[in-house]
């Protein structure tokens, strides 16, 4: 558990959070990998965890029946990926694929909504850094839909 | 008082499905002429109309007057249809340019959104061409989608330089993209560079260019080391006509290259 308490530490998505917190989520971590082009998760699946990437990249993605996956964001070393098992109804709202062999701590989405509820403190420190992952993808969409439906110029 | 003089198609490149480039050379001792980088020409299609487009060759090559164009209004778009051989006129060149001179010694940090990147190229030729007398250089490109990355090969080439950061993203990609996919932002926090001693040049869509700045900012740089490109509707070339008036400036004339803190209080402003 050390171990993770101190990937966790230095990770940059949990940098500044408190020690005791860090203990906390040390404990519903386990390490994961992904080689290049795996399946990390489907939209609709039951969303159980997030991932803290060490090493490589993913692409998180949509698909679109008549054209197939789009890649919307892709994602690398210091970022999280994953913020469904926050909120309900704690299903992927997207894929994502690993692009390079990816190395990743996960952690234990439920067990921490658990610890979350008993610990209001705990669920805000969560709620602001998760949320601002949301408001940034939200903010990142909205260009990205002005770029490409601007009339090319 | 620049005329507008004939200019001789040499080359035409197909960049992209809209995006285009056109080698020109002058009408008829092909003496070619001295540019800054960030300067722009006004080009003529006789029957048809004028237009403002930024020059994206290498300075150093004045017998070779290059231009990237993408197709947007009725004149760009019959621009589409030129052949070697076929006349322009141009009339130029205009504008302040970007001060690659007060920026050496410092680290520069160009950022390009879309066709943003050909006023930007001009720069980039210019430093490879000094590369001493500059610290960092690093290119952040963002485009939609990998169809529409412009100078492609230049910029794979140049990502393959040891003393240059090339990063390149696009909005949305299919399955075949192994690149960065995410607004062009996202790669500012990832790049090297001291913020103390470096300068921002950016060109690209006045949104794209606004939230850059605030990436710019979150990274320690001040307003005071960041320059951008405006686009306005520039007509006469001069500030006469008032056409790209932005308050007190005139983009044509003060501009398109400004210190962004002075132009701040005009940025993004609705009314203008």
């Amino acid at each position: 558990m050390e171990r993770f308490t101190k990937i966790i530490q230095e990770h940059p998505f949990f940098s500044d959070l408190e020690p005791g917190y860090v203990d906390v989520l040390a404990q519903f971590a386990s390490e994961t990998s992904f080689y290049a082009g795996q399946t990390i998760y489907q939209e609709g699946e039951t969303a159980d965890c997030f991932l803290l990437i060490r090493h490589g990249r993913a692409a998180i993605q949509i698909y679109a029946q008549e054209r197939g996956p789009y890649t919307i964001q892709t994602v690398g070393p210091g970022d999280v990926l994953g913020w469904s098992w926050l909120f309900p109804p704690y299903r992927r709202r997207f894929d994502a694929r690993a692009l390079d062999l990816t190395r990743a701590i996960a952690l234990d989405g439920g067990r921490l909504r658990e610890e979350a509820e008993a610990d209001p403190r705990l669920g805000y420190a969560l709620l602001k850094r998760f949320s601002k992952v949301v408001v940034d993808r939200l903010h990142g969409a909205t260009l990205q839909i002005l770029n490409l439906s601007q009339k090319r110029s | 008082m620049a005329l507008t003089t004939p200019h001789r198609v040499q080359r035409v490149k197909k960049e992209t499905g809209d995006t285009f480039t056109l080698e020109l050379a002058p009408c008829p001792d092909g003496s070619g002429f001295f540019f800054r980088p960030g300067q722009f020409n006004m080009l003529y299609m006789a029957g048809v109309g004028e237009v403002p487009i930024s020059i994206s060759g290498d300075p150093r090559e004045p017998e070779r007057i290059i231009h990237t164009i993408r197709a947007y209004g009725t004149v760009t778009n019959r621009m589409r249809s030129l052949k070697t051989g076929d006349s322009l006129g141009v009339r130029g060149p205009f504008g302040r340019a970007w001060p690659i001179e007060h920026l050496i010694g410092h680290d520069i940090v160009l950022v390009a959104g879309g066709i943003g990147i050909a006023p930007l190229r001009p720069v980039l030729y210019h430093i490879l061409a000094h590369r001493g007398k500059y610290g960092r250089v690093v290119l952040l490109y963002g485009e939609r989608t990998p169809g529409d990355l412009i100078y492609r090969r230049q910029i794979e080439q140049w990502r393959g330089r040891l003393d240059l950061e090339v990063a390149v993203t696009v909005d949305s990609a299919r399955e075949d993209w192994h690149g960065h996919v995410g607004v062009v932002t996202t790669l500012v926090p990832n790049v090297q560079f001291d913020p103390l001693n470096a300068f921002a040049l950016l060109c690209g869509p006045e949104i794209m260019m606004h939230y850059t700045i605030e990436a710019l900012k979150d990274r320690g740089l001040t307003e005071g080391r960041i320059y951008v490109s405006m686009e306005r509707h520039m007509k006469c070339g001069y500030g006469i006509c008032g056409r790209c008036q932005l308050g007190p400036v005139f983009v044509c004339r003060d501009g398109p290259v400004f210190l962004f803190s002075q132009v701040k209080d005009l940025f993004r402003r609705r009314e203008m």
